[in-house]
């Protein structure tokens, strides 16, 4: 029975290379983790097989009409990188991050995972742009 | 009476003789008989050498197996493998042709790797020099550790270690925390 933390996804195409430990799925790709749900065009899985012989994920590639569930968040942009090690969601190129009350767009948005703490990042070509609702607007 | 009889008895030797001439030229000559017409064996094993180093590269067994003049149609096919990563074959039928070195699984096969890989599906082509098996249809692949993977088609290559699916693509992994 494994305690490993189980992801389950869904495509049209896949692509194993298991020299190099990626896995490159396409088509309609539906990526399920525990704490968020990934849709996206394309999306490529990076693993490596730890010292234990198993499995660990290492990180996800996603492009091509991103988007993200996370919480009661939905996130959207060009590209998504998830890094296992440092457990942090990061959404690049157009990113939006919306929930009922807020939204927040900026060049790439970075969330933890654990805590669901989002740092957002200006560039010199757009700034940061955040919505939200004011409780006192009742 | 007797002229009758003599008279009757002639024609029917006529008539047996004309349908012998006619059937005996319609009868193709043995060496043109194809298909499964051939040399039946039972427990069988095929060893396959390496012509250069001698090593046993593959080994077919078979319960039982019709040596035609093309190929040998195997049944209760074992292949095993002794040189790298696909390590057993099994199927229900096998067809292998050693001209081509191709091993084609018409119905239920499976396919088990050195790391505890096991590939479930039928109608399956097996390609022994590419070192590729491809299938047309539905396949369920599982690992260790709860791993499992679905589609409509699939096509492996041992060497390198790739793998290629096309439809329904389902797949669950289970990654260390």
């Amino acid at each position: 029975q494994s305690n490993g933390v189980v992801y389950t996804i869904e495509s049209n195409h896949l692509e194993i290379n298991a020299h190099i430990g990626e896995s490159r799925f396409w088509g309609s790709v539906v990526f399920e983790s525990p704490s968020y749900v990934l849709h996206a065009d394309s999306l490529v899985v990076s693993a490596v097989q730890n010292a234990a012989g198993r499995q660990e994920l290492q990180r996800l590639h996603a492009w091509d009409n991103v988007e993200l569930y996370y919480g009661d968040k939905r996130g959207f942009s060009d590209t998504l990188y998830y890094y296992h090690d440092r457990q942090t969601i990061v959404l690049e190129g157009n990113a939006r991050l919306i929930d009922s009350r807020s939204s927040l767009a900026a060049p790439r948005i970075t969330i933890h995972e654990p805590t669901g703490e989002a740092f957002v990042e200006g560039d010199e070509s757009e700034r940061v742009k955040v919505i939200f609702e004011d409780d006192r607007a009742d | 009476m007797r002229k009758v009889a003599y008279a009757v008895s002639l024609l029917l030797f006529a008539y047996l003789a004309y349908t012998f001439y006619q059937y005996g030229r319609a009868v193709p000559q043995m060496a043109e008989v194809t298909g499964r017409a051939g040399l039946v064996s039972t427990n069988v094993t095929i060893d396959r050498l390496d012509p250069e180093s001698g090593k046993l590269l593959y080994s077919l067994k078979a319960q039982r197996a019709v040596h035609g003049l093309q190929e040998i149609a195997l049944e209760e096919l074992e292949m095993a493998f002794f040189d790298s990563q696909l390590q057993e074959v099994r199927a229900l039928q096998g067809i292998y042709r050693q001209g081509e070195e191709l091993v084609l699984l018409p119905r239920d096969f499976t396919a088990t790797t050195v790391d505890g890989f096991v590939l479930r599906g039928k109608d399956a082509i097996y390609t022994v020099q590419e070192q590729r098996l491809v299938s047309e249809n539905p396949f369920v692949l599982t690992g260790q550790e709860g791993f499992e993977l679905s589609g409509d088609r699939i096509e492996v290559w041992r060497e390198p270690a790739r793998m290629r699916a096309d439809g329904n693509i389902r797949g669950k992994w289970s990654f260390d925390p």
